[in-house]
């Protein structure tokens, strides 16, 4: 079992509403969880934010230049870009999920 | 078969202009390289579209018409020259005979979909991007 899980979530239609949150939540309560929104997903994010508890929500930094921010001033939380998703991939104590 | 050893393979499928994936996971592969891994990437479905013979610049736009952009597959050929030693790219020839798009440049090798797992255990990370 990794110690660190990231969940790399891009597409909201391809996310089920509850798999990702339920299968997030569990491991949370074991391991370390990041969530990485980009996309869709980020953009949800910022219209109605709804953290899985445990977990460190990421939002990619192209997707909210992309609509704006940071000029809308969002509370968004973490902002990065594909440097954290490339960390966790060489980190072998990790283990990506990409949907 | 002793087969060269990556640090990620990433399995990339999916149309390029269907959503944002595939712009995250062309950067995440730049990040890669930036911090010396090896990739092999495996394109499925329309991603092999990327690795065309054609241009690598967008068209221009009325915006700026002395500037331009490069292409998706401006910046996926752009990698594959940088960083030919860590960078390997792969076409499924499947996908590509079944989507007439076989015109690929020349680092990129085509191998049929049924070779795709021999591959998997010659990286330490197995990622997969889009569904085909």
């Amino acid at each position: 079992m990794p110690d660190r899980w990231m969940f790399v979530l891009n597409r909201a239609e391809a996310v089920g509403p509850n798999v990702i949150r339920e299968v997030a939540s569990v491991l949370a309560t074991t391991s370390e969880v990041a969530i990485y929104l980009a996309g869709t997903c980020a953009l949800h994010h910022l219209i109605a934010p709804d953290p899985i508890p445990g977990t460190r929500v990421i939002v990619d930094r192209k997707t909210l230049r992309r609509v704006g921010w940071p000029e809308n001033q969002v509370p968004v939380g973490v902002v990065a870009d594909e440097g954290v998703i490339a960390d966790a991939l060489l980190d072998p104590k990790t283990q990506v999920i990409w949907r | 078969m002793n087969r060269r050893q990556f640090d990620v393979m990433m399995v990339l499928a999916g149309a390029p202009y269907s959503d944002d994936s595939l712009g995250t996971a062309l950067r995440t592969v730049e990040q890669l390289l930036a911090r010396d891994a090896s990739v092999h990437v495996w394109a499925c479905g329309f991603a092999t579209w990327l690795t065309q013979v054609g241009e690598p610049v967008k068209p221009a736009g009325a915006l700026d018409w002395e500037f331009s952009f490069p292409s998706a597959s401006g910046v996926v050929l752009e990698m594959i020259n940088e960083y030919p030693k860590s960078l390997l790219w792969t076409a499924c020839r499947t996908c590509s005979m079944e989507r007439r798009l076989t015109n690929h440049a020349a680092p990129v090798r085509m191998r049929l979909a049924t070779q795709m797992r021999r591959y998997f255990d010659a990286a330490d990370k197995l990622i997969s991007v889009g569904v085909v």
